[in-house]
């Protein structure tokens, strides 16, 4: 046996390009799995770390107040004895009248708004969520504190202002560099922001016109995914920023008010959140959450809920993410260097069969004539090993530093770990090795007599014969390619089969360039608005008309009824046993700065002048199954109306709808031409703080359309970016694996291509028949995988979505799934011609040799 | 009509130490429509002689030409021409395609040539009509070697070299297939060139040209042609 192996490690000299193919593949997979894994290590670990020293929350949550029951009257009296001591005449009597309401309390919702609009006004509410708040703190056993934030924009910049407070126990910011702010003209920032627009220590910096001194860089742990605000959604390390500043600056900075109750268990509780769907189809949360169903009453999940979570959680996921395509991309390609080692080993059994034809005649068994075609896998997985294993630990802090300029947080040191050398050469040695040797067992199968029978190898398969007879009408060098093509299925498998997965993962990073590109342009189809001002609370105040300005008025309430033309109630889904929350725009017809646009994009607003009319958006036609002419019934506490459903809007994100915004008031219980949202094309909303006072009090939210698009294209370009970088991957990878097999296929057919260079065919007419034969099947892969990959994708969206109420769209156009095939077809053409070179040396000899 | 001439040709092989003449100044003409027999044993250079004759190798020293023409001045791809329009090759190994059957492997000198003969002619001529769909595993040796003289004839060559045709097969089916030689010889006047180092086929040939240690030490022309199924086997 040894001279065996002796024997097979002399013959890797002859196999240099298959052994590079094997040694690529395998250090390609061990480099991605140990770069990724790396990377993610020096992030994972000390982000756990991180969020217990900075006793990071577990969530935050807003507090439920009924109007009708939960404020007293000794309560009233303490507030207008404190927080409500300077109200106005109008003010005091609507709280006179509230008083009065409250010994016989129904429900008036403008009542109910007017009282809430003077509490928030002079930030008396707090009291009253206080006073909510602390007899569930023992039952529960929490502490919690008012987070208090705002946000200012200006220029594309978006900064968060926060003040800073030593004795903050939840939340607590950590410091990078430098010093927290004392004086009132200091303030600590992002270090990247500072790093991206060259700022340091020392150095100035203007907040609303007035100047600060930069005296620390820190993160704020509740921010480590660093949503600012919805104007832009992917965070932006040059134009996305996180201010802490004493108190007193802070209360003097002006910006959009953005508070919440941080909460954290005063006991461990897991930081890793889980989310698990039943069989059902019901979706359960983690247990912490439980006390949002126990104490509804109080304690509610609002929009920063949410987003606060995904603040902190968001790297959790792509942790996951990221671990997992490492795992199963270095599976990927191991399976794909097991096909081609089989079939490295069955042409070395192939020409070694009367060697071992004989082996066997002498007495020796299968299993230990197979030994010595472990060689391959072996040296293959150790130098592909080791060689993965040192890029790997490379491209980890390239890696690292990408995935951090996504967050903000702390990066452990690079430190090496030998866990992952014995993970690079094991994992590959024991699944290349394994498999290769049960393979080469069953192809020794044979007897000694059939292999060292003259001409044992040269039978014809079955497909071989099948696809003669099929091509019989093709002209003869065309039948020639494909009978060798399918003379080695092996081969023909592992070429189709990688042009099968690359086929895949180019239509995957098509589809999803263009999803985002469809999601968008459907999205923003018929914003016509540049700012989206959302208020505290409704208005009904008279209005100049303009231009610039549409005023809207928007609610979410529960729809509990849909009835067909034929007044036949349908089926309504619910969620978790609850009835679906629609959310209604209420838009005039005169509207300038939106329109309402369906499928084959025509503004359907007119229809709104029925003022039982109602457009609902179509991800809750398809989720629901909804006809026009179908009523929709909405209810919640003593409010109920109906609408007729005479539109579709193009719109795939939850569950909304339009209506005329005078007949949205007045079923609701408002004043006609109530308001609590303002579409705007004016400039003054680009920088709340410029506003006065009494205005910008009112807002609590701008969200900048331009801001947004451009925040969101800025990300399409990176994503662009990393398209390119996957399809050059996958092309390369592509290539590797088509030149191992174009250089075995020239090797298994040297006779046949020296004896046709003796007959007198030129090298160009032998290398286009004998080279080129995969051209149909690649194309017939790639074209395959299109669909497939379409039909994964919508099973995983649907699987992801399903709950969240999105339809998105899975498209692929014609033009990029050409792109995609003309780039696989290069990588097979370059793979071609290097072994062009292979078969232009072939001597005429060979033919001529007896044997 | 001389169709091959050789003039003071020498092949050398260079290793190490050692200087090795396969051709060691090699004088020779062969007339058109000739069967040629060259006779040797192993290492007497009648391999060298075949491939220099057919273009597959170069002289060290000397001239060689075919029709008037210089086959040592012409360059790979002049040479790759001449094989394609002028030669036909049979091997001692046969060379068939294995995943091609018996007609395709024809069909493969078919493709080569400008002027092919009939498919089936050729085909009941070598008298393989009851096998064109079978593979080459299928087959016997002789018929194999059957199906490689089908596939070199069908081009239409001027000259045949046959390198040990009968190297691998039995004395019967070797005469049969040395008596299909002989008369596609006598039909189409094809020169022949039969490099062997079995003395029994010499009878067959025009010229006989016995070689040893790289140089010619007999040429005999025949003046009784033996029919090769009458042949004694050595």
């Amino acid at each position: 046996m040894k001279l065996l192996f002796m024997n097979a490690l002399k013959g890797l000299k002859k196999k240099k390009i298959q052994m590079f193919g094997i040694v690529a593949m395998v250090m390609l997979s061990t480099a991605v799995y140990v770069g990724m894994n790396s990377a993610i290590d020096r992030l994972e670990d000390r982000y756990y770390t991180y969020l217990e020293e900075q006793n990071v929350e577990d969530f935050s949550f807003g507090v439920n107040i009924d109007y009708q029951k939960d404020i007293k009257e000794e309560d009233l009296n303490y507030l207008l004895g404190h927080q409500l001591k300077n109200i106005t005449e109008e003010e005091h009597y609507i709280i006179e009248k509230y008083q009065q309401f409250l010994k016989n309390p129904t429900y008036d919702i403008q009542m109910i708004y007017s009282v809430k609009n003077i509490l928030d006004k002079y930030d008396a509410t707090s009291y009253i969520e206080e006073k909510k708040i602390k007899p569930l703190q023992n039952k529960y056993d929490f502490s919690y504190e008012l987070e208090r934030s705002k946000t200012i924009s200006k220029d594309n910049k978006l900064l968060k202002i926060m003040p800073y407070q030593k004795n903050n126990k939840i939340n607590t910011p950590y410091l990078v560099e430098g010093r927290f702010p004392e004086k009132d003209n200091e303030i600590s920032i992002l270090p990247g922001y500072a790093s991206q627009n060259h700022l340091s220590i020392g150095n100035s910096y203007k907040i609303n016109d007035k100047n600060y001194k930069i005296v620390g860089l820190s993160y704020a742990p509740d921010y480590v995914y660093p949503l600012i605000s919805f104007s832009m959604p992917i965070f932006d390390e040059k134009n996305n920023d996180i201010v802490f500043m004493t108190t007193t600056a802070y209360e003097k900075e002006t910006g959009v008010i953005d508070n919440s109750y941080a909460l954290k268990y005063n006991y461990k509780t897991k930081r890793k959140f889980e989310i698990t769907v039943s069989p059902e189809g019901d979706t359960k949360v983690d247990p912490m959450f439980q006390i949002f169903e126990d104490e509804k009453d109080t304690i509610i999940m609002d929009m920063n809920t949410m987003t606060r979570i995904g603040r902190i959680g968001a790297l959790q996921l792509e942790f996951a993410s990221n671990r997992l395509f490492a795992k199963y991309f270095l599976y990927l390609l191991l399976a794909i260097s097991v096909l081609i080692i089989v079939v490295i080993t069955k042409k070395r059994i192939d020409d070694e069969r009367l060697q071992i034809g004989v082996l066997k005649s002498l007495g020796y068994h299968r299993f230990s004539i197979a030994t010595s075609y472990l060689v391959y896998p072996i040296l293959g997985s150790i130098i592909g090993g080791m060689l993965g294993f040192i890029i790997g630990n490379f491209v980890s802090t390239p890696i690292a530093s990408i995935l951090r300029s996504y967050y903000t947080v702390p990066l452990d040191h690079y430190t090496l770990n030998l866990a992952y050398l014995k993970t690079s050469i094991l994992i590959p040695m024991f699944v290349l090795s394994i498999l290769s040797y049960i393979i080469a067992i069953f192809m020794l199968r044979k007897k000694p007599l059939h292999l060292l029978k003259e001409g044992s190898n040269l039978k014809v398969n079955i497909f071989s014969k099948i696809v003669n007879k099929l091509t019989s009408f093709l002209p003869f060098h065309y039948r020639f390619k494909y009978s060798l093509a399918f003379r080695s299925f092996g081969k023909l498998f592992i070429v189709t089969i990688t042009s099968f997965c690359t086929g895949l993962l180019i239509t995957l990073v098509l589809i999803g360039s263009n999803l985002f590109n469809n999601v968008i342009d459907q999205s923003f189809g018929g914003i016509r608005y540049q700012y989206m001002v959302m208020l505290n609370s409704v208005d009904d105040q008279e209005l100049v008309e303009d231009d610039k300005n549409d005023y809207v008025l928007n609610t979410s309430i529960p729809l509990v009824k849909v009835t067909d033309k034929n007044k036949k109630e349908k089926k309504l889904k619910k969620e978790n046993n609850e009835n679906i929350t629609m959310s209604i725009t209420g838009i005039d017809t005169s509207a300038k700065t939106i329109e309402v646009l369906d499928k084959k994009d025509h503004n359907i607003i007119s229809g709104l002048e029925d003022e039982n009319g109602i457009i609902v958006n179509e991800n809750a036609k398809e989720i629901l199954n909804l006809e026009i002419g179908d009523v929709l019934t909405f209810e919640e506490k003593e409010i109920k109306f109906e609408y007729e459903i005479i539109g579709f809007h193009n719109d795939y994100m939850g569950y909304s709808a339009y209506a005329p915004r005078d007949s949205l008031s007045s079923k609701i219980g408002f004043e006609k031409s109530t308001y609590n949202l303002i579409y705007s094309n004016d400039k003054k909303y680009s920088n709340i703080s410029k506003l006065p006072k009494e205005e910008s009090e009112k807002i609590n939210t701008v969200l900048s359309i331009k801001d947004l698009k451009n925040n969101i294209q800025k990300q399409m370009d990176r994503f662009n970016g990393s398209i390119y970088i996957v399809i050059g991957f996958a092309s390369i990878m592509t290539l590797i694996i088509i030149s191992v097999i174009a250089n075995i296929v020239v090797e298994e057919n040297k006779k046949t291509i020296s004896l046709m260079k003796v007959m007198g065919y030129k090298n160009k007419q032998i290398s286009n028949i004998v080279l080129n034969i995969y051209t149909p099947f690649i194309m017939i892969a790639y074209l395959l995988s299109i669909p497939v990959m379409k039909k994964i994708l919508n099973i995983i969206v649907t699987a992801l979505v399903g709950d969240i109420e999105i339809t998105i769209p899975i498209e692929l156009s014609k033009i990029h799934a050409i792109g995609g095939l003309i780039g696989l077809l290069i990588a097979y053409y370059i793979a071609v011609n290097l072994s062009k070179k292979v078969l232009n040396k072939i001597p005429l000899a060979i033919a001529l040799k007896r044997e | 009509m001389g169709i091959y001439k050789l003039e003071k040709a020498y092949k050398t092989y260079k290793s190490k130490n050692e200087e090795n003449h396969a051709l060691n100044g090699i004088d020779l003409s062969i007339t058109e429509g000739e069967i040629v027999i060259i006779l040797g044993p192993s290492g007497s250079g009648k391999s060298t002689m075949l491939n220099i004759l057919s273009g597959i190798d170069f002289l060290t020293k000397g001239k060689v030409y075919f029709n008037n023409q210089r086959l040592d001045r012409m360059k790979e791809e002049e040479l790759t021409n001449y094989r394609k329009e002028n030669l036909g090759f049979i091997f001692q190994s046969y060379n068939l395609i294995s995943n091609l059957t018996v007609k395709e492997n024809i069909e493969l000198g078919k493709e080569l040539s400008n002027t092919p003969l009939s498919m089936e002619t050729i085909i009941k001529e070598v008298g393989l009509k009851d096998h064109v769909h079978k593979y080459p595993y299928q087959l016997s040796g002789g018929q194999m070697q059957r199906v490689a003289i089908a596939r070199a004839l069908v081009k239409n060559p001027k000259v045949l070299f046959c390198d040990e045709p009968t190297g691998a097969l039995d004395e019967k089916t070797g005469k049969n297939v040395l008596a299909l030689l002989q008369k596609i010889n006598q039909k189409y006047h094809t020169t022949m060139i039969i490099v062997t180092h079995n003395p029994s086929i010499a009878q067959m040939g025009n010229t006989v040209i016995r070689m040893n240690s790289g140089k010619i030490v007999e040429t005999i022309h025949n003046k009784e042609i033996v029919d090769a199924k009458d042949l004694r086997w050595a």
